[in-house]
């Protein structure tokens, strides 16, 4: 542990990938909220594999064009917004089948940036990466779009906490009271978009959808508001991610894979512990509920 | 109270496949100050009529007027309680928080609930007398108790209709009694109607029934015979609906 801090206070890629980390609890903690309640974390997933189209894209054109300006998080930010945005009209529109267009959105995204990363001249990056998360790679830029995600994330997140929450809880009923369903629902979609993106440099594409649920899932069994939710979701992942950095760290094991075990593992002892209680609950409850 | 008439529904058919009617040749008249249940038996057509009023639904053939405008028009002066059963039981809200969603029209676009939202809502919540469950956990209600707030919800939309679907089914006849009670409080200063598929709903304070089963029959329940509804539906002890006049088809 020592060895952490000393490596944190030392080197500033380290610091980096701590920002990193914090910064991508506090959207996960807002956004994974929604995202659970709501019952969308399949979208949550096929929005994270879309993703690989738009970083292989943009990695292609970077070295092909030199076009230096273009970071791949660029075209991650891109993809994640054209699939949350296909899959909302879907919804409120079409006839489609959603699940199907959502199965396909997932592969069609991977597909598209195997292509482009394979055909890539030069110095190959690794998709392993892409696909597993290297948060030490986490550079200056990086942490710069990250924060700009994050403050549209959390304005956005909180200016609107009120229809958003109706949007999750009853649908017919927002709409019923003037609420746009068609804006609301692909706001929400955005924001899940955007928050995968920030979420892909910690834990990396395959993996977002256990950081998203798991803190969320964690904090669902003693949060009794919505609000309440995000803030301990925030605060169990920023705890989740930190701690997997520092635990990878001196055995050199990968800081992604560590920080989704030990969410889980806090996720399955939680919900060990409280089994027994929560039975008990239950059967109180139901002894004192009148039979209808 | 004002007798404008609040929904207007003339020859109205409806079908969600374009072939099989669910409604067919509807019309009715509910005016305001009235205490209407609409009845029949599951799979009628009563909640079909309920979703083409909040405008969820457009008609295949024929008018509904709402307020003497299009149903979405309205919906600002409509109250609603759905059937509880569609929500999810473990989310995260408290009490407070499904009584605010009333306001959501009424309240600012962006940002939090003014003041006056919240004293609306808890002045809603104490007319059904919930205000001491305000921060209690909506899921650990009874279903009486959720019940009272998805109505004081509905209530803090400051409505001039106010609209139940099914709300006395999973509840013991006391606590039915209760919501009676309560409805006929409310229906002093606004028109209500009720949906429900049981019969006994018709209880004295009803002045109007609208009894649907794919046709649509209509009955001021001042004029009380009451032989027909009782071999219809079997029930005793209840107020009973003339169906002399009219004919139900099916």
């Amino acid at each position: 542990m020592s060895e952490f801090l000393e490596a944190v206070a030392s080197h500033a890629f380290m610091r980096n990938a701590v920002i990193a980390g914090l910064l991508a609890s506090v959207a996960c903690g807002v956004v994974g909220t929604y995202v659970v309640t709501r019952r969308i974390t399949l979208i949550a997933g096929s929005l994270a594999h879309t993703v690989l189209g738009g970083m292989g894209a943009a990695y292609y054109f970077r070295t092909v064009n030199e076009w230096s300006w273009l970071h791949p998080l660029h075209g991650a930010v891109a993809a994640a917004l054209v699939a949350a945005v296909i899959i909302s009209m879907v919804r409120v529109y079409g006839r489609e089948r959603e699940d199907t267009l959502i199965s396909a959105l997932w592969a069609i995204g991977m597909a598209i940036g195997i292509m482009f990363i394979v055909r890539t001249p030069g110095y190959k990056t690794d998709l392993m990466t892409y696909l597993f998360g290297n948060i030490i790679m986490a550079d200056e830029n990086a942490i710069r779009v990250l924060m700009g995600l994050d403050i549209v994330i959390i304005v956005i997140g909180l200016l609107f906490y009120k229809q958003l929450l109706a949007v999750c809880f009853d649908e017919e009923y927002a709409r019923l009271r003037a609420v746009n369903i068609g804006v609301f629902y692909t706001l929400l979609l955005c924001l899940t978009a955007l928050t995968v993106v920030t979420l892909i440099y910690v834990v990396g594409i395959i993996m977002v959808i256990a950081l998203m649920t798991l803190p969320v899932a964690v904090a669902g069994r003693f949060a009794k508001r919505l609000w309440h939710m995000m803030v301990l979701a925030a605060l169990l992942s920023g705890i989740f991610t930190t701690a997997g950095l520092a635990i990878s760290f001196g055995p050199d094991f990968p800081p992604g894979a560590t920080t989704i075990l030990l969410a889980g593992g806090v996720y399955v002892g939680v919900s060990l512990a409280l089994q027994p209680l929560h039975r008990v609950l239950n059967r109180r409850m139901r002894r004192s509920r009148p039979v209808g | 109270m004002q007798s404008e008439p609040v929904i207007r529904v003339r020859d109205l058919d409806f079908s969600y496949d374009g072939r099989n009617l669910v409604l067919e040749d509807v019309n009715v008249d509910v005016n305001g100050g009235e205490f209407a249940a609409v009845i029949g038996p599951n799979g009628g057509g009563k909640t079909t009529l309920l979703r083409l009023i909040l405008g969820l639904l457009e008609p295949q053939r024929g008018t509904i007027d709402v307020f003497d405008r299009r149903p979405c028009e309205s919906r600002r002066r409509i109250g609603y309680m759905p059937q509880y059963p569609r929500l999810d039981p473990d989310f995260p809200v408290t009490v407070m928080d499904v009584a605010l969603m009333g306001r959501l029209a009424k309240g600012p676009r962006v940002g939090p609930y003014r003041r006056v939202d919240r004293d609306v809502a808890l002045g809603a919540l104490d007319e059904v007398s919930c205000a001491d469950l305000r921060n209690r956990s909506f899921s650990r209600l009874s279903s009486g108790q959720r019940q009272r707030v998805l109505i004081a919800r509905a209530l803090s939309s400051e409505p001039d209709l106010l609209l139940l679907d099914e709300p006395t089914s999973n509840l013991d006849p006391s606590v039915q009694d209760d919501l009676h009670d309560l409805l006929h409080t409310l229906n002093e200063r606004m028109t209500v109607i009720v949906v429900s598929h049981d019969v006994a709903f018709v209880s004295k304070h009803v002045n109007r029934v609208v009894c649907v089963n794919r046709t649509v029959a209509l009955h001021p329940t001042s004029e009380m015979k009451g032989d027909l509804v009782s071999m219809l539906y079997g029930d005793h002890g209840v107020r009973l609906v003339d169906h002399e006049h009219h004919s139900h088809e099916d």
